[in-house]
């Protein structure tokens, strides 16, 4: 089952005549993820792994039914592209493309807040799989991630998998193994995530990759401390890190002292959240909860 | 990245905000065209990108000629905040009635701008924030349709503004986010905003923050991104687009992807160890891309001997190896008399693993397939070395 998405979603890819696009389109098919359709504006008639391509998202629901629409489109269009989707009725986005400016982000967020029955994830995020059903996005490699009940949240790309890896190799299966994206401003944070995950019957323990800034994984921990009943696993990137650069003082009030590795750990401990010091103390420690 | 005092009040000045006479110092010779713009006594500024430079002695004033060129050859060339002086600001001396904030900046957790206005300035924003939190207003503003005329009277009016202030305070205020927007910023900030003696408002100070993924729409400030970077390695990473940071130990780690780099710092350091660089090459395994990253490691090998080992962690998802394999060979070809072993760890999609694992066969490279043994590897090269 998992969250979001399952192996009968029907899937449109918007930027699909690109070399990112072309390339994942394939990778997912292959995967097995119900792709229907493509658009790219002006490629309409063509295909792609002969999948259709329209012209407009629009015109692709004339054709097919959509569930879910993964974003490849090169940065200056992504707040375009994702608008198109939300004004289309799709439902969920994935929005993978990276170096998204940050006040089109802000749009972003604005505009699928209001339409209410649109959620995404991303931008700048490597993708959400459910191991052996669907995978959108680069995580789409049969190897690293098998069935079970763990699921992985991360705010960091390359962890995502390397995390779904380790667990695969000493035979812990994953539920869902999701990325939220690296950007400052996303679709969905850790915190809906954990939401999400505590209703969803596969799930029986959560994995939480954290990074050095940001106010995510204290808000998430205020939730699980609340109302959590899953245990959890978290883990910090960058506890040897040197202290980023601060924006500005500005900046610094509306982060109120969040987004220190010391406010992490303790929101995370306070919350009763098991954490792991390094990524090879994590499948030990989901190990022992399950 | 953060624009300079003088570049920010040159944009405010583009749009109307109302800022102090002003000339750019570059050289001594120039203070007699200064002391002609602007007379005596005026204001002498160092333009570099961080804040409290008041403290720090970067801004003067100067009653006499003899003083500010005194002053000029004493700032310039001078290190201040960690950069080198090469500019300076000379200004005509505000007859300053009060100091006011305003500031708008993009508040991650909820998305959206947030205007910061505070009847107080001059200090930092965070002080008045803890001491008078009530002298402090803020709003937030739908990005889509920014901020409104009378938004920005209604909160000059909650400031408790009156007459001719309350006018052109909402006025400063709304062409104050129209810098933020049409400039794509992350922050736009005048801290202090002078009240003069006569009533006039003047921007005695910008702070400007660029997004560093909206450039491409600003080509002017593109080609200045990296320049405040002050380590010659760093500044080459951000120019090839790469994220090094410097870092003083002996294991130099590299990775695709900034959490699993930092995963690896982490992990060398639990093991005892300590990382001599942090590089996260950034999206995809192209050839340059691959050569540039690993190139800089090695520079920086070359120029420390106390790094021991470069340790590389690299993932497939959707790039085949071979880009990487050959970006990786020319630039220990380009660098083969730098005498560092280099550890590399691959992982993720199987029939990559494999391919490059036929591509490295007979290389110096030592491959792993396994974290745990990529780490022990090149910690055990740092303890022998």
């Amino acid at each position: 089952m998992g969250i979001l998405i399952d192996s009968k979603s029907k899937v449109l890819v918007q930027g699909v005549t690109g070399r990112l696009g072309r390339k994942q389109t394939e990778l997912m098919l292959e995967y097995g993820t119900d792709i229907v359709a493509g658009v790219t504006p002006g490629k309409g008639g063509e295909d792609v792994q002969g999948i259709p391509v329209y012209d407009t998202v629009n015109e692709a629901l004339e054709h097919h039914d959509i569930d879910v629409s993964t974003i490849y489109v090169p940065a200056p269009y992504v707040e375009d592209a994702v608008n198109e989707a939300i004004e289309a009725g799709i439902k969920f986005g994935v929005v993978i493309t990276d170096w998204v400016p940050y006040q089109d982000e802000m749009k972003i967020k604005k505009s699928a807040e209001e339409s209410e029955n649109f959620r995404y994830i991303g931008p700048n995020v490597p993708g959400i799989t459910i191991p052996n059903e669907i995978a959108l996005g680069m995580l789409s490699s049969p190897s690293v991630m098998t069935p079970g009940n763990v699921a992985i949240v991360s705010r960091s790309g390359s962890l995502t998998g390397e995390i779904a890896e380790e667990l695969t190799e000493i035979g812990i299966g994953q539920s869902v193994v999701m990325g939220l994206g690296g950007d400052p401003i996303v679709g969905t944070r850790m915190v809906e995530a954990v939401k999400m995950l505590e209703k969803d019957d596969e799930t029986e323990v959560i994995v939480l990759v954290g990074e050095i800034g940001g106010s995510m994984e204290e808000e998430a921990s205020e939730f699980i401390r609340e109302k959590g009943t899953k245990p959890v696993v978290g883990f910090l990137a960058g506890r040897t890190a040197p202290r980023q650069k601060k924006m500005g003082h500005a900046g610094a009030i509306v982060r109120g002292g969040k987004g220190t590795l010391e406010s992490k750990i303790k929101a995370f401990e306070n919350a009763g959240v098991e954490v792991a010091e390094t990524i090879w103390e994590i499948p030990e420690k989901v190990e022992r909860l399950l | 990245m953060r624009l300079l005092e003088f570049e920010g009040k040159n944009i405010f000045q583009e749009l109307d905000i109302p800022v102090p006479e002003r000339i750019i110092i570059k050289d001594v010779k120039d203070v007699s065209k200064a002391i002609e713009k602007l007379g005596l006594p005026m204001v002498l500024k160092a333009q570099v990108p961080a804040g409290g430079r008041g403290k720090a002695g970067g801004i003067k004033f100067v009653e006499t000629e003899k003083e500010a060129e005194e002053v000029v050859g004493k700032l310039l060339e001078s290190e201040l905040k960690d950069h080198k002086v090469d500019i300076l600001l000379s200004e005509e001396q505000l007859n300053i009635e009060r100091e006011m904030y305003c500031g708008i900046v993009g508040d991650d957790e909820k998305g959206t701008p947030e205007i910061i206005v505070s009847s107080k300035g001059g200090v930092d924003i965070e002080n008045i924030a803890e001491k008078d939190p009530e002298k402090i207003e803020r709003i937030r503003v739908d990005p889509r349709f920014g901020l409104k005329p009378y938004q920005a009277r209604n909160i000059a009016k909650k400031l408790g503004l009156t007459k001719g202030t309350f006018k052109s305070f909402s006025d400063v205020l709304f062409k104050l986010y129209k810098v933020f927007e049409s400039y794509d910023a992350k922050l736009s900030e005048i801290n202090p905003l002078v009240e003069t003696k006569n009533g006039r408002l003047v921007a005695a100070d910008s702070k400007i923050v660029l997004d560093d993924h909206s450039l491409f729409r600003h080509p002017k400030f593109q080609k200045k991104k990296s320049r405040h970077i002050e380590n010659p390695l760093e500044r080459e990473g951000s120019e090839k687009g790469v994220n090094y940071v410097d870092l003083d130990g002996s294991i130099a780690v590299m990775a695709n992807g900034a959490g699993l780099a930092m995963a690896l710092m982490d992990l060398i350091s639990s093991e005892g160890h300590s990382p001599a660089a942090f590089l996260d090459t950034g999206g995809g395994l192209s050839e340059q891309r691959m050569k540039d990253s690993l190139t800089l490691l090695l520079r920086k090998a070359e120029k420390e001997t106390k790094v021991k080992a470069i340790l590389v962690n690299i993932r497939f998802m959707i790039s085949p190896p071979d880009a990487m394999v050959k970006g990786f060979m020319d630039a220990i070809e380009e660098k083969k008399d730098v005498d560092v072993p280099i550890v590399l760890v691959v992982r993720g999609r199987k029939r990559y693993v494999e391919k490059a694992k036929k591509l490295l066969k007979g290389s110096n490279i030592d491959l792993f397939t396994d974290v745990k043994e990529g780490v022990k590897a090149a910690t055990e090269q740092d303890s022998r070395r």
